[in-house]
């Protein structure tokens, strides 16, 4: 068996959670220091976003939910601080709400250059610290070229929608996981933990799948149907 | 999501090795995976752990708060 654990890592460069999780997913596997293998892979969480939309965060957010404004900027406030706690700076006077479809294909593609890691990240970046366009063609051809992308093929892969099977095809494989909300993280093709995690999860969780291994599918089925009697029985005792 | 959660440290049941405090393995609704991925695999299992953590659903993204309600986020 290879000693690293897999991890697959479903996300949307939207989702503010997304990049909190990201950081405090990487403190974990620092702390549990063993060897970690990551993949990302594409959920929309809004995929009928425009390209572009012209205002603030807070007014799509009060558009979007029918909320006053201020109420809306409190929330903003809220996550940027939470963010603040992992020295992630969210600047939300600056982001430029878009889809994301067109940033997911550039994932794909940073994969096969053997640079997904660092275009996910600097898409992050982009998006939540930098005021940076996410959506547009050639802010992305600059996004994918800082990371050591061809700026053409990045435009001829958003010309063409050459990657956007391999989206669907994350995402279809989210929709089987019954995976509905992100981040999701999913370790050795067998394990699924939901949501940004403090470090010490992740590591404990990291740790926990590596002891697992030693357990043949029997034991680990029999575990799970033991873990689900007993959550049913609290469930009851608790109703 | 589907999958159920269970309380940490749920008593009897857990793996070799697990201890009362660390994240307890739970069945989750999972059709196995499509052709790209090879052949079909047993359902997916989660590993919950205490309090939930964030998440974004859909346009909305939660964060449990102090007292247990859940505030809403912006995407």
């Amino acid at each position: 068996m290879n000693d690293s654990v897999k991890v697959d890592v479903w996300s949307d460069i939207a989702c503010p959670w997304c990049y909190i999780g990201k950081r405090k997913f990487e403190a974990g596997v620092s702390a549990f220091g063993g060897p970690v293998e990551v993949e990302y892979h594409s959920f929309e969480l809004s995929p009928d976003t425009p390209v572009d939309f012209e205002g603030s965060e807070a007014e799509f957010l009060s558009q979007h939910k029918g909320l006053p404004v201020e109420q809306a900027q409190q929330m903003i406030d809220q996550v940027a601080g939470i963010a603040a706690q992992v020295d992630l700076h969210y600047d939300y006077d600056a982001l430029r709400h878009t889809n994301t479809v067109k940033a997911h294909q550039v994932i794909h593609l940073a994969k096969q250059h053997g640079k997904q890691l660092e275009m996910v990240e600097r898409l992050f970046a982009a998006y939540f610290e930098r005021g940076e366009h996410v959506g547009q063609d050639d802010s992305l051809a600059d996004l994918a070229a800082e990371v050591g992308i061809d700026r053409d093929e990045v435009r001829a892969t958003l010309r063409d929608d050459s990657q956007l099977a391999a989206v669907r095809a994350d995402q279809s494989q989210a929709q089987a996981y019954g995976i509905n909300g992100v981040p999701f993280f999913v370790i050795d093709g067998k394990y699924g933990v939901s949501g940004a995690q403090d470090p010490a999860a992740f590591e404990q969780v990291l740790r926990q799948v590596v002891a697992l291994r030693e357990s043949t599918p029997a034991e680990v089925a029999e575990a799970a149907q033991r873990a689900d009697d007993d959550a049913a029985a609290d469930a009851g005792v608790t109703r | 999501m589907t999958g159920a959660t269970a309380p940490v440290g749920g008593g009897s049941g857990l793996p070799a090795g697990l201890g009362p405090r660390e994240p307890v393995p739970t069945r989750r609704e999972a059709t196995g995976r499509p052709s790209s991925w090879g052949e079909a695999q047993p359902a997916l299992l989660t590993l919950v752990t205490p309090g939930g953590a964030p998440v974004c659903e859909g346009e909305s993204c939660f964060v449990p708060g102090a007292e247990g309600d859940w505030s809403e986020v912006p995407d």
